[in-house]
């Protein structure tokens, strides 16, 4: 599905990235750990095209495209889906034209028709049952006064709405109470197939436990230095970092 | 001039329908009279544009106007409202698009005459091409016009770096227990919102366009009837793609322009 491979990357001329591999297969999930400022939140902007980010050298294969040639929105039509650390407001547009606008463009994208007003409706109030979000909210601005868990179910109900094929959750965690980090996490192994995958930024063996990861990955100084399965995870938890750099130092 | 009296304790809304060229229109709110109105004004390019609004507002009566600016052509519009009565209340909303080597110059005056009177201005003004648009408001405290409040935002956006856009709240007090505050910003479009569109699948201009509708959307909630504010919501947003021309598809008035 993913193929990232010698991939460097700056921002404001600051290189951030150094060098990544990293390849997900179709059904994956894989989690990216590290320290803050390791450069896990650079890897998920330049997978969705943020264009602060400036990619130097190497590639990234999605699905047999070149993805660093893809726009944005193209990105996501081909089934890229980033849910955003900290989910942005934007007052004055509605949940609703939102949600109706990015249907429509990946649908036209596909060379289908705009969904009609009953099915579009339909969709919406389906998709609401996967992370409990009351109807209100569709007529609400974008994240327009949602409280942080409301924030992040939200994202996970556009996730169902749009299907994509490989998810970024980039500290979907963050800032969650017990209650609202199940919901969310339930919400997204419901979505999962043996299809999709995803790459999940965590800092939390709470999210471990509920994604059950097939992979985890540590990010040190913008370089991918330790791999290995969920229990590489559960060991990060209880000892840090710190004994991994003293490992990448030691060669 | 057109004058219409809104009698003493009704309550009404009416479409402010100005003709092209010149054009004035007085409106008298007699005491506790209720009005919301709403004026559209969208003239065809490289015509010129004079219209004036005179309101005079009794004892306890109130004012909701809200004026849409589609098109202007080379635009002047003033609004001079006069709360002669204590307790008048007076809301106004405005919303200017502009783009080409349109003008558009709007002049507005508030004049608290009387005590305890509350007003409030909201203008913005979306400027793309060489436009330029100019909003001066003015609240003017008269002596004895105690316990005044007044309140004035306007925020531009200028899409293009041509487009010049300028905001001048003022304000002028003689009265010594009021409450005035005012603030105005120039922007550009938010490209942190735009990068969480575009990943969600909507194309930039798409995007784009739907930003700048939700700039004036706070305008648009002026409008008090549901359909109506669908209607310019729909102008608006065809103006914006460039499908506009001017009255073409609005059925608000009978294509008087």
């Amino acid at each position: 599905m993913l193929e990232i491979k010698n991939l460097h990357a700056c921002v404001e001329g600051r290189e951030i990235l150094r060098g990544v591999n990293l390849t997900i297969n179709d059904g994956e999930v894989h989690v990216l750990m590290g320290p803050n400022g390791s450069g896990k939140s650079t890897l998920s902007n330049v997978l969705v095209g943020n264009p602060k980010y400036e990619v130097t050298e190497g590639s990234i294969i999605f699905n047999g495209k070149n993805l660093l040639e893809l726009s944005p929105e193209d990105r996501s039509h081909e089934g890229i889906f980033m849910s955003f650390q900290a989910p942005i407001e934007i007052p004055g547009v509605s949940m609703t034209n939102f949600m109706r606008a990015a249907v429509n463009a990946k649908r036209k994208y596909y060379g289908e028709e705009p969904l009609g007003a009953t099915e579009f409706l339909k969709l919406l109030r389906e998709k609401r049952k996967v992370v409990g979000l009351d109807a209100h909210f569709m007529s609400r601005g974008v994240n327009e006064g949602f409280s942080g868990g409301e924030r992040k179910r939200n994202e996970i109900f556009q996730m169902a709405v749009l299907e994509p094929t490989f998810s970024i959750l980039d500290e979907t965690d963050s800032g969650l109470d017990v209650d609202a980090l199940r919901i969310v996490a339930e919400g997204f192994n419901r979505l999962r197939t043996p299809k999709t995958s995803a790459m999940v930024i965590t800092h939390y063996q709470r999210m471990l436990d509920y994604l059950k990861p097939d992979f985890v990955h540590v990010l040190v100084n913008g370089q991918i230095v330790k791999e290995g399965d969920a229990s590489l995870g559960y060991e990060i938890e209880e000892r840090g970092f710190d004994w991994i750099k003293t490992e990448v130092e030691n060669g | 001039m057109d004058s219409y009296v809104i009698p003493a304790g009704t309550e009404t809304s009416k479409f402010l329908q100005f003709s092209p060229g010149s054009d004035h229109i007085h409106l008298v709110l007699e005491a506790n009279a209720r009005l919301s109105a709403t004026a559209l004004l969208n003239m065809a390019p490289g015509t010129t544009h004079d219209i004036t609004l005179t309101v005079e507002q009794h004892e306890g009566s109130s004012l909701n106007l809200a004026t849409f600016t589609l098109r202007g052509g080379e635009y002047k519009g003033k609004i001079h409202i006069r709360l002669v009565g204590k307790g008048a209340e007076v809301s106004l909303a405005g919303a200017v698009i502009a783009d080409g080597k349109e003008r558009v110059e709007k002049n507005i005056l508030i004049e608290h005459a009387a005590e305890g009177c509350t007003s409030d201005m909201l203008y913005k003004q979306i400027l793309t091409g060489e436009s330029r648009g100019l909003i001066e408001g003015k609240v003017l405290v008269q002596p004895g016009a105690q316990k005044t409040v007044s309140h004035q935002t306007f925020g531009n956006l200028c899409i293009s770096p041509e487009a010049q856009a300028l905001s001048r709240p003022m304000l002028e007090i003689y009265a010594d227990d009021v409450k005035c505050n005012h603030g105005a910003t120039v922007g550009k479009l938010d490209e942190a919102a735009l990068l969480y569109m575009r990943q969600r699948g909507i194309p930039e201009t798409e995007a784009r366009l739907l930003l700048q509708h939700a700039f004036v959307s706070d305008v648009l909630q002026h409008v008090p009837n549901e359909e109506l504010r669908e209607k310019i919501s729909h102008l608006i947003e065809h103006r914006f793609r460039g499908e506009l021309n001017a009255c073409q598809g609005c059925s608000l008035c009978d294509n008087k322009a």
